[in-house]
């Protein structure tokens, strides 16, 4: 059954769009709602991980023998205990829940201990030996592409430590350049930083028998699900994960961690629940987060401003362990084409391995570096031809409904008009300039979940179930809600379908022992792919509950209305009670895989391809200083191509958060490090916005209705962050007239720009150079011819 | 381990002579930090927070100038922010508005800070512009020590192991003041510099203190000796022009002794304190001219 | 091998209840609360007073649990957010935060919702720039602040 195309018109809706409270609201402002770490089971054990404080060591002996003697200490562990490989990429399995032949960064996890309470755990931590031998650590890009004298830190890549390359071309690159009025080249870094989530990753398990379950907060319960049946040699049907309640993710609690895997075993060992909660510091060196990568780009236009050719290149600082790494690097070329009609286009990608903490996944994950440094690019550009920058994109905007020249399929866009909003809201057009105040302009553009799972595999990608029954309405899904309201999103949606309210849905979410599979909460994938999920369950339901009212009634079905908790003219659960005699247990399935032939056929496809993008367009303005080089953002206008709102209030959040995430990376956040150490595993020096940093945001929502998406809906909880980083960028350049190419745009940054400029040297603060990197050949990749393209 | 509530000064100090280095905690932000990042073990622990004789403020001697403010060091930074305080010590109140967060301007205190002795001690600065001394007591006495004195290195101080920080004794100046910090954001920050500039119309001196731009708060003299000379202290005006303005600032950058770490460069810190001391001078000089 | 570590008996008021407690003399007040007395409503983000997920009204003004020896707060009158509502009547701050987006995943809105609390006991009609001043101890990574700005606003509007 296919659900119809994007749906009723508004006026026809009853909840979707509306700007209700969240379903789950009243649990968190009360306090009642229970997150990981608020679970305590009797007997609960605790558990801490010993961590390398070495970035670089052969682990040569490890003796637990002074901690297993401790009072309190009821077990401990080290990687003998738990060596089989596991990563969440297939073409990746580095990691090992607890290292036992070398350590590759500070924090990587060596050992653990379940005792009876953290302190004896901590205690016992301190008392095992381990004797390293310190290995010359890799701190940096340039240093992990120069073959090391010690080993290179994982075995199956190369050359040097590289860990992963791209090389591909679509169209001739070569004949675009030759034909260009004008080529432009342009050297960029965004340096790395993390999540920070408020809450620290937890993690409890229980065991009974050989069967365990854990209840963690993970983004996606499934992807730790395989990884511990594989990791500790059980049987799926022996493993249940549950996502727990969840304190914030954005991307950091996508992978499947150490501390996960080893309360599993502990708890499988001693026959007690133990538990895992990563203290602040440790949640700095468990990461993930945004990798640094510097980026070089060349764009050949023509007189008016149109490109014709653009060549993108990335190296990527991925860390010690491959996590996301494939797939962050392909994300750093993959989305150029999804704002702008590139006809030939050639992107190569590198991502090496150093001695820091892993890399991977965040809000964006691979395409804000390469959008701040596209939209910069574009600003430079224009400014060279004399044109306005924002006149020059509009040359260059996608079409909607076409394909792009790396194949990936465009449906509804709504970059124009975002454009225009966000132009007319600011008064962009009509700002009157003067020195130390800036405006600045950015678009982009974010997959509504990725098109193809992680692993291979032909089943749905979000599943639900649909139970109505005496006890009520029951929503199953696999989805997991990390704060970005996707239970709300769900409720709404079967709500909206059966004539109810959200609060009338009971909802059971992410455990992988009772709910059919969604993939997770990552590449804003849950609103359209378990949104449509939920949808084609709940109008199989409104069918079986109109069916049996239209036969008790004599009518036709189509004669029944569906609307404020009535089936026609008798209640819900009445009419519950009519379908329940008529068929028997009354339960509805939905699913969603996304439809074949949206991306390409070609090596590195799989990166990219979406069944809808959404489309983002922001203004900033802002005051710099030309002395101390500090910047106040005054004010930001965020325009979003949302497709169609479900809930107005939780979109409207989602876009306000990604536009503060956005300001912190540009202004302020970075995972860096200082002699080979993480400079900050702290959040008073890992600076994030207070209140008292953040401005006015103000939020245009503009609804194409996609025609695939639920009721027309498209994602929004990563998008909207995308424009703020170069907006910022272009705004500071307007204020103060320098360019800092090199994100976050610090004050002292800043004003080593300011003393470029006094020097008379260039006016601006950035990577000099791109390092020399052995791409292999370019795959040449044929792009869609004019039929294809034009959908 | 135990934790003891005096609830009078000659009990504190008892307990403090009779052990010698025995924790003292008031606000906790910063003693509780180290206890819960495992870099400070916890033995015996007083609370200050009971003690009467350590909270508030009090005059001593003339109001104007001649006279003293004693401020407990029990003082919350959100004390410090009462109006009829803030308008004695305005420079020490926008200090203190600075500090952390207003859960940690309801328990951080004086005498934490002093204590605690960090360089990027919000108030130390500020102190140092006013000349302030450290009043610290046992059960053998009390004694004064100058602030320049008291702080004897980084996280060093001159308080003995039997001795309590029983207030700060700051001379009443008359004339304007300001506190200006750099910092990476607008709350919960530590200073990246921060300068306090003191006007002491009585003294003809302009007084600067810097802090975060050296291991203890650093007097920019030569820079104080530059500004007194630019004011014309019959009308309080400023009878400098730009030049002098950017020469104050160098005089105070070429004091400030900077180092690179975790949170800034000495080269931007250098420049911060710089244009922070510039400012300072600017506003004072905008607001006696008014 | 460590020291037996020594108890102590610890008087303490928590939403209006008396309690008699044994606890480690160098416990948290965060810890007696959420371990002690199963009060997890009170978070932790990071154990440093960097965060104000911790955040309890002590006598009504905010403060870090985390950074609290239980000791100095006996005699005090210590709210967390489970004590906030009378019974089941939210209150007006709590109801204002679901109805404008104030929270996303809640994990800070405890602490937030606390220190609004406080503020508005303090200030009735605060501007948008106060409620940022008293807010800028907490923070948030979900909602951009903007939706708890709102709330607060209207649950000053709307009164207790």
């Amino acid at each position: 059954m296919t659900t119809p195309a994007a749906g009723r018109e508004a006026g026809e809706l009853h909840v979707v769009g509306k700007g209700l409270p969240k379903v789950d609201a009243a649990a968190k402002v009360t306090g009642a709602i229970a997150y990981a770490d608020d679970i305590d089971l009797p007997g609960m054990l605790f558990c801490k991980l010993l961590r390398s404080q070495h970035p670089y060591a052969r682990i040569v002996s490890i003796d637990t023998s002074a901690a297993r003697a401790m009072p309190g200490v009821v077990a401990v562990i080290t990687g003998d205990d738990l060596p089989v490989k596991y990563g969440i990429m297939p073409t990746c399995e580095d990691e090992l829940a607890l290292e036992h032949e070398k350590v590759r960064f500070v924090g990587d996890p060596v050992a653990a201990v379940a005792a009876v309470d953290e302190e004896t755990a901590l205690a016992a931590c301190r008392a095992i030996e381990v004797g390293y031998e310190p290995l010359e650590a890799v701190e940096s890009i340039e240093q992990a592409l120069v073959s090391p004298d010690d080993e290179p830190i994982h075995g199956y890549a190369g050359p040097a430590n590289v860990h992963r390359l791209a090389a591909l071309e679509f169209g001739d690159v070569d004949a675009g350049f030759a034909e260009a009025a004008h080529v432009r080249e342009d050297v960029f870094f965004f340096e790395g930083n993390t999540h920070l989530p408020m809450e620290q990753h937890s993690a409890t398990a229980q065991a009974v028998g050989d069967k365990v379950t854990l209840w963690s907060s993970t983004q996606d319960p499934h992807y730790v699900h395989r990884a511990l049946a594989k990791v500790l040699g059980l049987p799926m049907g022996s493993v249940r994960v549950v996502a727990a309640p969840h304190g914030g993710g954005f991307g950091g609690k996508c992978d499947p961690f150490s501390h996960e895997i080893a309360v599993c075993k502990l708890s499988l060992m001693t026959g007690r629940p133990v538990k895992c909660t990563l203290t602040r510091e440790e949640v700095f060196y468990t990461h993930r987060g945004r990798h640094p990568v510097l980026m070089w780009v060349r764009t050949g236009v023509d007189r008016d401003g149109r490109i014709l050719a653009m060549h993108f290149r990335s190296a990527l600082d991925g860390g010690a362990y491959g996590s996301y790494g494939p797939a962050s690097t392909l994300y750093t070329g993959a989305l150029q084409t999804t704002t702008y009609a590139i006809p030939a286009y050639r992107f190569e990608g590198a991502r090496v391995f150093t001695n820091k903490a892993p890399c991977g996944p965040k809000r964006g994950h691979g395409t804000p570096q390469p959008r701040f440094a596209l939209e910069v690019h574009l600003d430079k550009l224009a400014a060279d031809l004399g044109i306005d920058p924002v006149e020059l994109r509009r040359r260059n905007y996608v079409r909607p409904f076409t394909r792009t020249v790396n194949w990936l399929r465009i449906t509804s866009c709504g970059l124009g008009e975002v454009t225009d909003r966000v132009l007319e809201a600011s008064g962009y057009e009509h700002r009157v300039k003067r020195p130390g105040h800036g405006m600045g302009f950015a678009v982009s553009s974010y997959m509504c979940g990725a098109g193809l799972p992680i692993y291979w595999n032909t089943m749905p990608h979000s599943e639900c179930i649909l139970n109505v029954g005496r006890g009520g309405v029951t929503l199953l899904s696999g989805a997991t809600d990390i704060g970005q309201g996707s239970d709300t999103v769900l409720a709404t949606i079967a709500a909206e379908e059966l004539g109810l309210s959200p609060g009338d849905i009971r909802l059971v979410t992410g455990d992988t022992g009772l709910t059919p599979v969604d993939l997770g909460s990552y590449s804003s994938r849950v609103t359209f792919m378990a949104g449509n999920a939920a949808r084609e369950a709940a109008a199989r339901m409104r069918e079986l509950l109109v069916r049996a009212v239209a036969e008790e009634k004599g009518c036709a079905p189509d004669e029944v209305a569906v609307a404020d908790g009535r089936i026609g003219l008798i209640a819900f659960e009445e009419a519950a009670a009519l379908a329940e005699a008529r068929f028997g247990a009354l339960s509805t399935r939905g699913s969603y895989t996304p439809p074949q032939g949206i991306g390409g056929r070609y090596k590195g496809a799989g990166v990219g391809p979406s069944p809808a993008y959404s489309y983002s367009a922001a203004v900033v303005d802002l005051d710099a200083d030309g002395r101390s080089g500090e910047i106040r953002v005054n004010k930001v206008w965020l325009g979003h191509d949302i497709g169609r709102s479900i809930n107005e209030l939780a979109v409207r959040g989602q876009v306000e958060g990604g536009v503060y995430m956005g300001l912190g990376e540009v202004l302020m956040e970075a995972q860096a490090y200082r002699d080979g150490l993480l400079r900050q595993p702290s959040m008073l020096d890992y600076k994030s916005l207070t209140f008292l940093d953040m401005p006015e945001v103000e939020t245009i929502l503009v609804e194409t209705l996609d025609p695939e998406g639920p009721y027309g809906a498209k994602e929004v909880g990563q998008g909207p962050l995308l424009p703020v980083i170069p907006a910022v960028v272009s705004a500071v350049h307007e204020a103060l007239g320098v360019w800092v190419d090199e994100v976050p745009v610090t004050p002292d940054k800043v004003v080593r720009a300011l003393d470029a400029r006094a020097k008379g040297k260039e006016p601006r603060y950035g990577p000099k150079s791109f390092p020399q990197i052995p791409y292999p050949p370019l795959v040449k990749v044929a792009p869609p011819d004019a039929a294809t393209a034009a959908l | 381990m135990a934790v003891f509530v005096p609830t009078s000064l000659e009990e504190l100090l008892t307990a403090r002579a009779e052990r010698p280095g025995l924790d003292l905690v008031a606000g906790g932000t910063d003693l509780v930090v180290e206890v819960n990042f495992g870099r400070h073990r916890l033995e015996d622990v007083a609370s200050l927070s009971r003690v009467p004789e350590l909270g508030g403020w009090r005059r001593e001697g003339p109001a104007g100038p001649g006279g003293h403010l004693v401020l407990g060091s029990g003082l919350t930074y959100t004390e410090m922010l009462d109006p009829t305080l803030a308008e004695l010590l305005p420079s020490l109140a926008q200090a203190a508005r600075t500090v952390g967060s207003p859960q940690i301007r309801n328990a951080g205190t004086l005498g934490g800070n002093l204590g605690t002795a960090s360089p990027a001690g919000d108030t130390l600065p500020v102190l140092a512009a006013l000349e302030a001394e450290v009043l610290l007591g046992s059960a053998a006495g009390t004694r004064l020590v100058p602030l320049g004195e008291f702080v004897t290195g980084p996280k060093r101080t001159a308080l003995a192991p039997d001795e309590v920080i029983l207030a700060a004794r700051v001379p009443v100046a008359r004339g304007h003041q300001e506190f200006l910090k750099v910092g990476t954001r607008n709350a919960m920050v530590i200073a990246v510099c921060s300068v306090a500039l003191v006007l002491d119309e009585q003294a003809r001196q302009v007084r600067v203190g810097l802090g975060s731009v050296g291991p203890v708060p650093i007097r920019a003299l030569e820079a104080e000796r530059f500004a007194a000379e630019v004011v014309d202290w019959s009308t309080g005006r400023f009878s400098g022009g730009e030049a002098d303005l950017r020469r104050f600032g160098e005089l105070v950058g070429a004091a400030a002794r900077p180092i690179d770490d975790h949170r800034s460069i000495a080269s931007y810190r250098r420049r911060a304190v710089e244009v922070c001391a510039r400012r300072a001078l600017e506003r004072t000089m905008s607001r006696q001219a008014a | 091998m460590r020291p037996p570590v020594r108890r102590e008996v610890l008087r303490l008021s928590v939403n209006g209840e008396e309690r008699e407690l044994l606890v480690r003399p160098y416990a948290t007040l965060l810890e007696v609360l959420r371990e002690e007395l199963r009060l997890t409503g009170t978070k932790h983000g990071c154990e440093l007073g960097e965060c104000g997920a911790c955040t309890v009204l002590v006598g009504g003004v905010p403060q870090l649990s985390c950074l609290l020896l239980p000791a100095q707060v006996e005699g005090a009158e210590v709210t967390t957010i489970e004590g906030l509502a009378d019974g089941a009547t939210l209150d007006a701050v709590q109801r204002a935060f679901m109805e404008r987006g104030g929270l996303q995943c809640g994990y800070c809105t405890p602490g937030m919702v606390l220190a609004a609390r406080a503020l508005l006991d303090a200030n009735p009609s605060p501007t948008r720039e106060e409620i940022r001043e008293a807010l800028a101890g907490n923070l948030c990574r979900c909602t951009g602040y903007a939706g708890i700005l709102d709330a607060v606003e209207d649950a000053a509007r709307s009164g207790r």
